[in-house]
């Protein structure tokens, strides 16, 4: 019986390839945010900014403990 | 396109921002647009896809989440740019005129010799520098 704080492997890759990908899509946000004048464009790419940190914090709180076990 | 050799107007002997281009900055704003909802949609495919892979509750929590955030964030995306006349959901040839002209303009910018060339930036310093 697999213990419900652990991840299986896929699931580590999975979650793994998730966090680059959100990893990318920040560096790429907060540099294409040089670029923007719109408001109404800024104030949705700061809403994106903040839950994309938010989402880097939960994906690796979760690889974190998988590695730990 | 990167020229290593020279310190000359990048825009060859034509001023800047003049005649051609007056909507630079709608134009980059439209880019952005356009580059936003690109990756909002990637997130909702992937996202979409390692939720089928996942089984653990707390990771089906976190992903589910991102899915939603995605979807949520992906209406949001997609009405402002019809407002703004970026996007044309219902006019398809208005939508194709428009992407024409944003792929011509960006590939005319592509030509321009914008930046010089990076990789020699390494010899200019006086300590020896790592590249990687």
């Amino acid at each position: 019986m697999q213990q419900p704080n652990q991840l299986g492997a896929h699931e580590m890759m999975e979650v793994h390839e998730l966090l680059n990908f959100k990893t990318i899509s920040t560096a790429k946000a907060k540099a294409i945010d040089g670029l923007v004048t719109d408001k109404d464009l800024k104030a949705l790419m700061q809403q994106d900014l903040q839950q994309s940190m938010q989402a880097l914090h939960d994906l690796q709180a979760l690889l974190t403990r998988s590695y730990a076990q | 396109m990167t020229d290593p050799n020279t310190n000359a107007n990048p825009n060859m002997d034509r001023p800047l921002d003049i005649e051609d281009f007056t909507n630079m900055i709608g134009f980059a704003n439209a880019s952005a647009a356009l580059e936003f909802l690109l990756t909002v949609k990637s997130s909702i495919r992937n996202t979409a896809i390692s939720l089928t892979e996942c089984a653990t509750p707390q990771v089906r929590t976190v992903v589910h989440n991102l899915l939603f955030q995605a979807l949520d964030m992906h209406e949001k995306l997609s009405q402002l740019m019809i407002n703004k006349g970026w996007l044309h959901p219902y006019n398809p040839g208005e939508q194709f005129q428009l992407d024409l002209k944003s792929a011509q303009m960006t590939a005319n910018i592509a030509q321009m010799p914008l930046f010089k060339d990076r990789t020699k930036v390494l010899e200019t310093f006086d300590t020896p520098q790592n590249p990687n």
